[in-house]
């Protein structure tokens, strides 16, 4: 369905949510404002790609969901990182360090 | 472990979808309300709030959507919505859904009908181990133009000597008499060698079977039975294991019954035998010798390469043996499943699966051509849908999954209809035409395959509509005005060609069944001079030893028939050689005066004076014998009336000698040899049914022993009632008689001369009545679409004022062209294809103007029919509806 540049993107928005999860468990709007946090307001997840994000990696089975009670005691949909999902986390970030060396090695060429 | 988790996620969302999709709305919810919250921490008033959470999150039913697509699974949801979604659109056109899914049932269950007795009969007719190598062979003479057996000297050789054999073991024929307290009853048995049983790796359902130990000269004599025997005789009896009966006088035990589809050489019990190089069955006849050998060929020999091995073994044999080896003979051998079923009734088979096959294509093309109709008028649907953005593939899916439902549903009609047309088949299969071991029935090959057809049939139909749709452009839907049938005439030509080629089927078909239909009845309808229901037959098995002369013989007879002839139902009983309206022995007749002639042309019956107010058959001239004639076996003979008109012509045939050469090298024929004409009687049946009679002549039966015989009794009263009494009194003169094949001639009649054409016509007949609903279908679906495509023109020509005939006339004159075509072509390929029939049909000419003729208007009724209901249609168009329709 999706050519190869939202893949990236796609690629992306997994190992930052991967990441987000790595400290705690928290609710979506939590991994969203953690992501802008952690990426210094660079990405910013709107919920339209989030939640199908978080849905697919649920079925993937490298997070697994809970209703929890939120800071303000409101019931939220709270996500923490399964094993599969450290496992991921791992190869996503040794994937993104070759991609990232590779493509500065390629601006660094004249 | 993501492997299991995926699995979990799949089943949760296709059968938890409901708690999902709560589940969804509840986190999208708390989402939003959070957002809400955040903002209105952040100074937000709350209204302000609301609004700017709203457009973080961009559609509550939006992101969901976002979600749902992402899921595991989600292609199946899809295609469920695209099933229900079928299911309405079907259900909405009731009418089409059921025409389309009859003619689709019956296209696959006749396929898979004539595809299972193909299998069952042709392709796997044996159940036996390695059946496909089971191999028997004959001794062939090409200049006596027969095949036959051979003896035990030669199996054994055989046996030991060949290389290209895996194992052989021998079966003998012989007849059995069983004689229990009520009776004996005959039955054909197999003496064979113990390793029948291993060869052919059958074991049995009952017991054990015959062994090495059963077959030793000395060892107690044992059997084994036929599920056949043991259902009619023991009723299913499980205890019969281990008792005792007396067959052929002899007391034996039961020691195993064979399951139902162990049928080797068609006996009903088997009898161990150790074949030997002296082996000598003792029975009647040089036949009860002749061993039938079978064996399973080595794996990748051919029958000829075996051929070579056992005509080297077999040579030394001439010399020894000339008459079962002559100068030149020849071994052959042959596979038992090339002998399975004769080369008519394979021939017959192929062609009906090509027939049916073209059937099933027809009843395709016919149901595409519905849906092509269907989707002419579903055009704005198709428009309006991709113009909201449905993508093609995803219309032509749709499609496709309409006919794959119609399919699936036909496949499964189509198979109940196969079920029961199996039944009938098999209830009406000539006998002797397939072998008994063979199973018809719905077999897991067979399902298969209907499973095939239908998958072909969803591409056929589907893809056709389909296509059509892919052009449904929305703009060119919208805006064309001018589209009418001349629009795509290379397609309307080859829709009419099929409804031509549908009715040139129906044609041929309809004249073959009414051809056949018309020899059954002619047959039916022979005048055989006697009611053939009223007169019982009965052939007689007599013991061995105790009645070999023919006074012994006709001591028996006499004694049955008098106890017979007392019964006030039977109007005359009768000894008898032979039962019309065959008969078997052919002589030469010499007349005194006359040069001999060369070929044994005349039929002879040996017989009593009982025999021609039995069939009826009325004297011409002179007289017939006596009873006293019988009793002193006077030499005296009654001919027919053709016998005199080819033999004397105008002479007087009474009183002039005749003798029969041919039965003088018997013992006990009478050594004056001269014997004198007493009479001559109208001519009866004695060639079969369908020629006329040949001379025939009738003699006292007590003249010799040698042929076998039997009785014969015409009846007033219920003939199966005389039949039990005539086993009663045989039975009460001596037990140890049994009576052999019985009925009455009416059933010889059916068994021999009308199952096959009757076979040959009900078959006929489906498939007439299959053409002819194709016809119909065929025509209907065309004429449709010509309408439904012409609707504009048609609304134009109503506006512009024609009259309701002229649109009727329009669209009947098109459909009245391609049925009045088809009949052309189908009466001219009748002429010629008929003749292929030739030999199954009598009493009618093969290209009978009458049937012709009849069933050129049948087809031509059905197909105006299907051509008015389409044609009433077009009248009842509204020109306003219709111009507004663009």
């Amino acid at each position: 369905m999706n050519s190869a540049p939202t893949t990236l993107l796609q690629g992306t928005l997994d190992l930052l949510i991967l990441k987000s999860l790595v400290a705690s468990e928290i609710h979506g709007l939590g991994i969203s404002r953690r992501i802008q946090q952690i990426t210094g307001g660079t990405f910013v997840v709107k919920p339209g790609s989030l939640f199908p994000a978080l849905h697919r990696m649920e079925e993937e089975g490298w997070i697994s969901s809970f209703w929890g009670d939120s800071e303000n005691n409101r019931r939220a949909k709270y996500y923490r990182l399964t094993k599969a999902g450290r496992k991921q986390l791992e190869v996503e970030t040794k994937r993104w360090g070759r991609i990232s060396w590779a493509i500065a090695q390629a601006l660094e060429a004249p | 472990m993501p492997l299991f988790v995926k699995a979990r996620s799949f089943l949760r969302n296709l059968f938890l979808s409901r708690r999902v999709e709560i589940d969804l709305d509840q986190e999208v919810h708390s989402h939003l309300s959070m957002l809400v919250e955040e903002n209105t921490r952040g100074g937000m008033s709350p209204k302000e709030a609301q609004r700017a959470a709203w457009i973080e999150l961009g559609g509550i039913e939006q992101v969901k959507e976002q979600v749902r697509e992402q899921r595991i699974g989600n292609w199946l949801h899809s295609v469920l919505s695209d099933c229900r979604f079928a299911l309405r659109q079907l259900r909405k056109s009731l009418a089409f859904a059921v025409t389309a899914v009859l003619t689709l049932a019956l296209g696959i269950g006749s396929t898979t009908a004539i595809f299972s007795l193909i299998n069952g009969a042709l392709l796997n007719p044996y159940p036996y181990k390695n059946a496909e190598r089971l191999a028997t062979f004959v001794v062939f003479s090409a200049e006596q133009f027969r095949a036959w057996r051979f003896p035990a000297t030669a199996f054994v050789d055989f046996k030991q000597q060949n290389h290209t054999f895996d194992d052989m073991f021998g079966l003998v024929y012989r007849k059995v008499h069983f004689t229990r307290s009520n009776g004996t009853e005959e039955f054909t048995a197999g003496s064979v060698t113990p390793d029948t049983f291993a060869s052919l790796g059958i074991q049995p359902l009952l017991g054990r079977p015959l062994t090495d130990e059963d077959a030793r000269p000395g060892a107690p004599p044992v059997f084994v039975i036929s599920f056949r025997l043991w259902t009619s005789l023991f009723h299913r009896d499980r205890n019969i294991l281990g008792t005792t009966h007396t067959l052929n006088a002899t007391r034996m035990t039961l020691v195993g019954v064979m399951p139902p589809r162990f049928q080797i050489g068609d006996f009903e019990l088997w009898l161990p035998l150790n074949i030997t190089k002296n082996t000598f069955i003792p029975g009647a006849g040089i036949q009860s010798n002749e061993i039938w050998t079978v064996g399973h060929l080595k794996s990748g020999v051919s029958p000829e390469t075996a051929a070579a091995d056992l005509q080297l073994i077999a040579a030394p044999f001439q010399k020894d043996d000339p008459i079962y080896f002559p100068p030149h003979f020849r071994i052959v051998v042959n596979t038992l499943d090339s002998q399975a079923v004769g080369r008519d009734f394979k021939f017959g088979l192929f062609a009906l699966m090509v027939g049916v096959t073209m059937l099933l294509l027809i009843a395709c093309s016919n149901v595409a051509n519905l849906l092509l109709a269907r989707a002419t008028t579903r055009e704005r649907e198709f428009g309006i849908r991709s113009a909201l953005g449905a993508g093609r593939l995803r219309l032509i899916r749709q499609l496709l999954i309409e006919s794959f439902l119609l399919a699936i549903t036909s496949c499964a009609l189509g198979c109940l209809f196969a079920y029961l047309g199996l039944k009938t088949m098999v209830a009406v299969i000539p006998p002797d035409t397939i072998p008994p071991e063979a199973a018809i029935r719905l077999s897991p090959a067979v399902l298969l395959f209907s499973l095939c057809a239908t998958i072909i049939t969803t591409v056929i139909c589907g893809l056709v509509p389909a296509l059509y749709a892919h052009h449904a452009n929305p703009q060119v839907t919208h805006t064309s005005v001018g589209k009418g049938v001349s629009a795509d005439s290379r397609q309307g030509n080859l829709r009419n060609s099929l409804v031509v080629a549908e009715v040139a089927l129906s044609i041929v078909l309809s004249i073959s069944s009414g051809l056949i239909m018309r020899s059954l009845f002619a047959l039916q309808n022979v005048n055989l001079g006697f009611n053939p229901s009223k007169v019982v037959y009965a052939d007689i098995s007599l013991p061995e030893g105790q009645y070999d002369t023919a006074r012994q013989k006709h001591f028996l007879f006499r004694e049955v028939l008098n106890r017979i002839t007392r019964f006030p139902s039977v109007l005359a009983a009768t000894e008898t050689t032979n039962f019309p309206p065959y008969t078997f022995g052919w002589t030469t007749v010499a007349i005194s005066g006359q040069t001999p002639p060369q070929n044994r042309n005349t039929a002879s019956i040996f017989c009593t004076e009982g025999y021609f107010q039995t069939v009826g058959l009325p004297l011409l001239r002179g007289a017939l014998f006596s009873q006293n004639d019988v009793d002193a076996a006077h030499r005296l003979v009654v001919v027919n009336h053709t016998f005199v008109r080819d033999r004397f012509g105008e002479e007087n045939p009474i009183g002039r000698q005749v003798r029969f050469s041919d039965y003088e090298t018997w013992p006990d024929w009478p050594r004056d040899p001269y014997f004198e004409i007493v009479g001559v009687v109208a001519d009866a049946k004695n060639a079969g049914l369908q020629d006329p009679p040949r001379p025939e002549v009738y003699l006292p039966g007590t003249l010799a022993g040698a042929p076998p015989r039997g009785l014969m009794i015409s009846t007033t009263g219920n003939p199966h009632a005389i039949l039990e009494r005539v086993r009663s009194e045989v039975s009460a003169v001596d037990p140890n008689v049994a009576i052999g094949e019985a009925g009455t001639i009416a059933t010889r009649l059916d068994h021999y001369y009308f199952a096959r054409p009757r076979f040959l016509l009900i078959t006929l007949c489906t498939f007439t009545a299959v053409a002819f609903l194709l016809v119909a279908v065929g025509v209907f679906s065309v004429i449709s679409y010509t309408v439904a495509a012409q609707t504009h023109e048609i609304g134009i020509r109503i506006a512009l004022g024609a009259r309701t005939t002229q649109i009727l006339s329009l669209v009947v004159k098109r459909g009245l062209r391609l049925i009045l075509t088809g009949i052309l072509i189908g009466l001219f390929a009748s002429y010629f294809l008929t003749r292929l029939l030739s030999s199954q049909i009598w009493g009618v000419s093969t290209t009978d103007l009458s049937t012709f003729a009849t069933m050129a208007s049948l087809a031509l009724f059905v197909g105006s029919l299907a051509c008015l209901v389409p044609a009433r249609r077009a009248t009842l168009v509204e020109p306003i509806v219709a111009l507004r329709h663009e």
